[in-house]
């Protein structure tokens, strides 16, 4: 138990997806300069992780090693991650049309937004076990919640500040995130 | 959508993954071979220049082999590599791995043969989980695992033979069983490896 | 021949990846700590790019638009695999230093965002063009980048020991918070040079 504990605060804040790892810039540069749009991408982004992690795993190891083709990986993982956003946004659609306005325009994003990928990558090289891989998704895309919506508040502000012309925009976002990412690199202690 | 429509999209997507997909195992198997040199040079190659002590002029990976030495549960045989040192193509060393139990589990090490001579050339820790500072200091120590230089490939190497290190008698004993292994394999497929 | 180069040349500066045209963010920041990561993942990059391009351009009328980005994605998929097994045949160390960044290149926006806006839409020739141009303005991105991150970081070059072994390194730009601060003021820096260049014009 102590371990999965461990494991959920290191990929929330220690190894921070966004800030340490460097996975689903563009999300995070696109949709964090309002509070609103990060909580619609969040939503999305944690819905879709952890669905895509088990998915991927399922094929990697029932599919792709009984079968010798871990070199078709990539093309495989990419290919389940933009099927299986098309089918959320359908079956959302249909089912639960109040939870689809909420997340709808954001999931289309989702295909692109490396943190699903490289989450599932992670999985595979780490060698989790299903539950493993199912708890670091959901870990992870809580990590990447944390760090949007604490960026997000942040712009929110600079917006109404005073902020130099040639660091107005993405130069300033950059560096508030660079400075949050040395209060995550904090943490380090505490995965150890 | 019309029927029609949809039929050419399912062709074409099939298609495009079918092309793709033979490129692809085209690649790879263009690359398999050199994509495994790699990694076994980038696994094995420290402990090979580790263990083989003569002056030799090719690279024992490129000129390993693979030999049988048994079988596992279900019956597939067991297949390890052995590294052949040579010097104006003649060979001057063979090295493979033998594996023992030391104190914190299982133990590998890398031992080079002189095979005309019959007698160990030098040996090479390559996998190991030893306590650290006590188990490990065995490995590091040139006195202990340079004793298994010059000894005669025929006889044990428990007993009396090497001395083990004072204070990691587990590791000592997981290595010399280790290389008692390598050698065994080496004088029973001696023909085969040659 | 001119449309040709206009083509090509507007990767280099005026829409510059990731700096003007802020896609493919991830790997910028990420393989930046040292020079030699950043031109290897660069030129995985041109290749895909290249090959992404010039299928999508050739192929561009035989594609229904509806399938359209899925078809995209297995081009770019199998391009990275390739690269992958390639890199992985010839480069070991780098492959092994660059790890998960490589399939990654799949993911990387500014490769489906070029087939799905320019490719798409243009001659052959033009795309290749452009793709080379993408490409090859990326990885001067990246390796400017990184020699900021690795000369000031730790006094090397390329592995080359730069600055007298008394200098210690300022070890924050070589850790992940650093390449963000790097990033930023990168970018503040182009911001301020066009924006003189932009005053010049108007002064003539």
């Amino acid at each position: 138990m102590g371990d999965y504990f461990l494991m959920m605060i290191s990929a929330i804040f220690a190894n921070n997806i966004l800030l340490i790892r460097f996975l689903g810039l563009c999300p995070y540069v696109g949709v964090s300069s309002n509070v609103n749009g990060s909580v619609g991408m969040s939503g999305a982004a944690l819905f879709v992780n952890v669905l895509a992690s088990a998915f991927t795993w399922l094929v990697y190891n029932y599919l792709l090693v009984p079968f010798q083709l871990e070199y078709l990986r990539t093309v495989a993982f990419i290919l389940v991650i933009a099927s299986l956003v098309q089918l959320v946004e359908i079956v959302l659609q249909k089912t639960a049309p109040a939870l689809y306005r909420a997340l709808g325009i954001y999931l289309p994003l989702i295909t692109t937004n490396c943190m699903i990928f490289g989450t599932a990558v992670l999985n595979i090289n780490q060698e989790n076990t299903f539950f493993e891989a199912v708890l670091f998704a959901f870990a992870t895309a809580v990590g990447f919640s944390l760090a949007l919506l604490i960026l997000a508040g942040l712009r929110e502000r600079f917006a109404i500040g005073k902020v130099p012309t040639m660091l107005n925009g993405f130069p300033i976002a950059l560096i508030s995130a660079g400075l949050m990412g040395l209060c995550f690199q904090g943490f380090i202690g505490l995965g150890q | 959508m019309s029927l029609k429509e949809f039929l050419r999209m399912v062709l074409i997507l099939t298609l495009v993954t079918g092309i793709w997909g033979g490129l692809l195992s085209l690649v790879k198997i263009a690359t398999q071979d050199q994509i495994e040199y790699q990694r076994i040079k980038n696994i094995k190659a420290p402990a090979l220049e580790k263990a083989i002590n003569v002056e030799y002029t090719n690279d024992p990976v490129k000129a390993r082999k693979k030999i049988k030495v048994g079988t596992d549960e279900s019956g597939n045989p067991i297949r390890r590599n052995v590294f052949i040192a040579k010097r104006k193509g003649r060979v001057v060393a063979v090295a493979l791995e033998g594996y023992g139990t030391g104190y914190g589990g299982r133990l590998g090490v890398m031992v080079a043969i002189r095979p005309e001579k019959r007698i160990v050339d030098g040996i090479a820790v390559t996998i190991y989980s030893e306590t650290p500072g006590v188990g490990t200091k065995a490995m590091k120590s040139e006195s202990f695992m340079g004793q298994f230089s010059g000894k005669r490939i025929s006889a044990n190497f428990g007993g009396n033979r090497i001395d083990a290190y004072s204070g990691a008698t587990y590791t000592s004993e997981g290595i010399m069983e280790a290389v008692e292994k390598a050698t065994q394999i080496f004088s029973q497929q001696r023909e085969k490896i040659l | 021949m001119s449309t040709m180069w206009q083509e090509f040349s507007k990767g280099l500066w005026k829409e510059v990846p990731p700096f003007r045209f802020v896609l493919g963010l991830c790997p910028t920041l990420a393989v930046t700590g040292k020079v030699s990561s950043a031109l290897g993942l660069g030129c995985g990059v041109i290749f895909v790019l290249m090959v992404s391009n010039t299928l999508i351009s050739i192929f561009k009328n035989q594609i229904p638009g509806k399938i359209r980005v899925p078809v995209f994605i297995v081009i770019i998929a199998s391009a990275v695999t390739i690269v992958e097994l390639m890199m992985e045949a010839y480069f070991y160390t780098l492959f092994e230093v660059l790890g998960i960044w490589i399939p990654l290149i799949v993911v990387n926006c500014l490769i489906l965002g070029r087939g799905e806006a320019f490719a798409r839409k243009n001659p052959v020739h033009l795309s290749v063009a452009d793709g080379l141009g993408m490409g090859v303005g990326f990885t001067i991105s990246l390796s400017v980048l990184a020699s900021f991150r690795e000369i000031i970081g730790s006094g090397t070059w390329f592995g080359l020991s730069l600055l007298p072994a008394s200098y210690i390194g300022f070890e924050l730009l070589q850790s992940p918070p650093g390449a963000f601060i790097c990033l930023g003021l990168l970018l503040a820096l182009i911001n301020l040079i066009s924006s003189k260049m932009e005053d010049k014009k108007q002064g003539c």
